[in-house]
């Protein structure tokens, strides 16, 4: 069995997890403007502090999950990102002008290892929205083929204008604000953020319990209902638990029109007239891309442990198209099974169980 | 785990980057270099095998798609426009994955890595559960040949796709290697590169001990 062992997260909200949950239920942060639209940005970031800030994360992680030198030493590290050094990279682009200054996916790897002290398997994943929640699964079963004993699962995702501006030429980005689900939703609103999770074998509250990626061919950029509720299916199934234990959905909800209909209709399929609560994340925090996989895990996760479920924002209206409400109101933590969505461009989806047993 | 066919797409720039397109059995639209370069090396491995639906796809690379990206931050940071859609998607590097996984019509796993020996790992674990595995490394040279030697140095050029088709025994198909001693273990000096995989393969000695940075094994011919 595999347990999360500790996290840390740095988002828009605030500089640990402890805190950005606090603001979650306090003080929403409300997203900055920039060109083409809105952005949730982490205060006084810079695009030089790259390495800085990734090391930050982690060592909240270490704190959290009080690893010592030795574990910490046969960690192996996973970097679940969509942009990688992008940011580095853009930085002397728009300084110099140089617009390949260094893009080796490796390094990232390398650097931080040597200097967190971490001597076991490393690899960076890039694969869209799931890079970090495909870490997960693939980290988790590394650990229970015993190749591995313990993980580092960063997700990292931090300002970056390719990002930005490819969303803008798909007309994906919101104006105003990012409301899944919602009948006049517009799109999207991205963010930074990055968090880290410790899997491992010690007994925790949190059991990742199951995992799925699967990719679906039907279309590059729109996810297909039928591939969307198989992925939560199927996660569901390698746990060898029904439908009827889950007790909330994490949905993916980008509120882009297509993937907002896919999901739900995903949602309605499975669950029929069953459907748990819905929880949305993204209007606290936007979309983090390839480290909304941790992210809104570690956000799960240090709510339950405040002893709450979060109520889900920017819903005002039901999409008759969708049929679909996410919870409106806080709940008290609960229990049970979790089910965690996360699709990306690519048809690259990938589901998330996890177990919250005090 | 056992290799049961590969391929080794490797080729010396000399000029200008070649046109990949015409050693493509299935064109993509609005595909470009990297993924074209892809597809080719996957193609020539799988060649007429129908492969399990559930096979997991690993491709690796370290720079990833490099002249589209270039192109791309051309447009945002020189002319300062968007980029066209289409453009900045092929940036993605899933999309590379989802170009193989409907080539040979699978959906199972898709996972992009940084690197030959963050990828082969992986492969083992989904193998060790009874799936197939679809493994490239994949490296594309700039087409600015100038601008590549200032990035990677005055060498030679080269473009490679190289792809293993790795699975669990197959009950009355002969394998090519079997994989074998595999350990995971860090050195502060590889004496291997992934390349000398695919040599070994194509050549006629019967053993290769692979000694990497983070992970050694043997391979034995049958």
């Amino acid at each position: 069995m595999i347990y999360i062992e500790g996290y840390g997260l740095i988002s828009s909200l605030a500089k640990s997890a402890k805190k950005s949950v606090k603001n979650l239920r306090e003080i929403p942060i409300e997203p900055v403007e920039i060109s083409g639209g809105k952005y949730y940005k982490i205060s006084d970031t810079k695009a030089l502090e790259y390495y800085e800030i990734i090391e930050e994360v982690i060592n909240q992680a270490i704190d959290n999950s009080q690893l010592t030198q030795e574990e910490l030493r046969d960690t192996a590290l996973f970097i679940g990102t969509s942009s990688a050094k992008l940011p580095l990279n853009e930085y002397h682009a728009k300084e110099s002008g140089t617009l390949l200054k260094d893009l080796d996916m490796s390094e990232v790897c390398t650097i931080i290892a040597n200097k967190i002290g971490m001597e076991s398997y490393q690899v960076m994943v890039s694969t869209a929205c799931t890079s970090s929640s495909n870490a997960l699964i693939q980290a988790k079963e590394m650990i229970e083929s015993g190749l591995i004993q313990k993980a580092m699962v960063v997700g990292v995702e931090l300002y970056n204008e390719l990002t930005i501006k490819g969303f803008d030429s798909f007309m994906l980005l919101s104006k105003n604000s990012i409301r899944p689900f919602d009948k006049d939703r517009d799109g999207l609103v991205l963010g930074e953020a990055l968090s880290a999770v410790v899997l491992g074998k010690k007994r925790t509250e949190f059991e990742l319990v199951g995992g799925v990626i699967k990719v679906d061919t039907t279309s590059v950029t729109s996810p297909h209902s039928n591939n969307l509720k198989e992925v939560m299916y199927q996660a569901i199934e390698s746990a060898n638990i029904s439908v009827d234990d889950i007790v909330l959905i994490k949905a993916h909800a980008t509120a882009s029109n297509q993937n907002d209909i896919a999901e739900a209709q995903a949602i309605n399929i499975l669950f029929k007239d069953k459907i748990p609560p819905v929880l949305t994340l993204k209007p606290y925090i936007g979309h983090t891309m390839g480290a909304c996989g941790t992210n809104e895990l570690v956000l799960l996760l240090e709510s339950l442990n405040q002893n709450f479920i979060p109520k889900s924002i920017n819903f005002d209206t039901m999409d008759e198209s969708n049929g679909l409400s996410p919870n409106l109101e806080e709940l008290d933590a609960k229990e049970g099974y979790y089910l965690l969505n996360y699709f990306g461009f690519g048809g690259n989806n990938s589901s998330l169980l996890i177990k919250y047993e005090v | 785990m056992y290799i049961y066919s590969f391929s080794n797409i490797t080729q010396i720039v000399k000029d200008k980057l070649s046109d990949k397109k015409i050693l493509l059995n299935k064109k993509i639209n609005r595909s470009d270099n990297f993924i074209n370069l892809t597809l080719a090396g996957a193609e020539q491995c799988v060649k007429e095998q129908k492969l399990p639906k559930d096979t997991s796809i690993y491709i690796a690379s370290h720079n990833g798609n490099l002249n589209t990206t270039l192109k791309v931050l051309d447009t945002i940071f020189i002319q300062k426009k968007l980029p066209m859609p289409f453009n900045f998607l092929n940036t993605v590097n899933s999309i590379k994955l989802f170009y193989i996984a409907k080539r040979f019509e699978l959906e199972g796993k898709g996972i992009f890595v940084d690197s030959f020996e963050s990828a082969f790992p992986q492969a083992l674990v989904d193998v060790r559960q009874g799936k197939s595995v679809l493994l490239g490394v994949v490296t594309e040279a700039i087409s600015d040949l100038n601008l590549h030697r200032e990035k990677f140095g005055a060498g030679e050029i080269v473009e490679s796709s190289r792809w293993l088709l790795l699975s669990p025994k197959i009950i009355d198909r002969k394998e090519i290697a079997k994989v074998e001693e595999f350990n995971l273990q860090r050195s502060t000096t590889a004496k291997n590169l992934e390349e000398e995989i695919f040599l070994f393969l194509e050549s006629d000695k019967k053993e290769f001990d692979f000694q990497g940075k983070s992970l050694s094994f043997q391979l034995q011919k049958s």
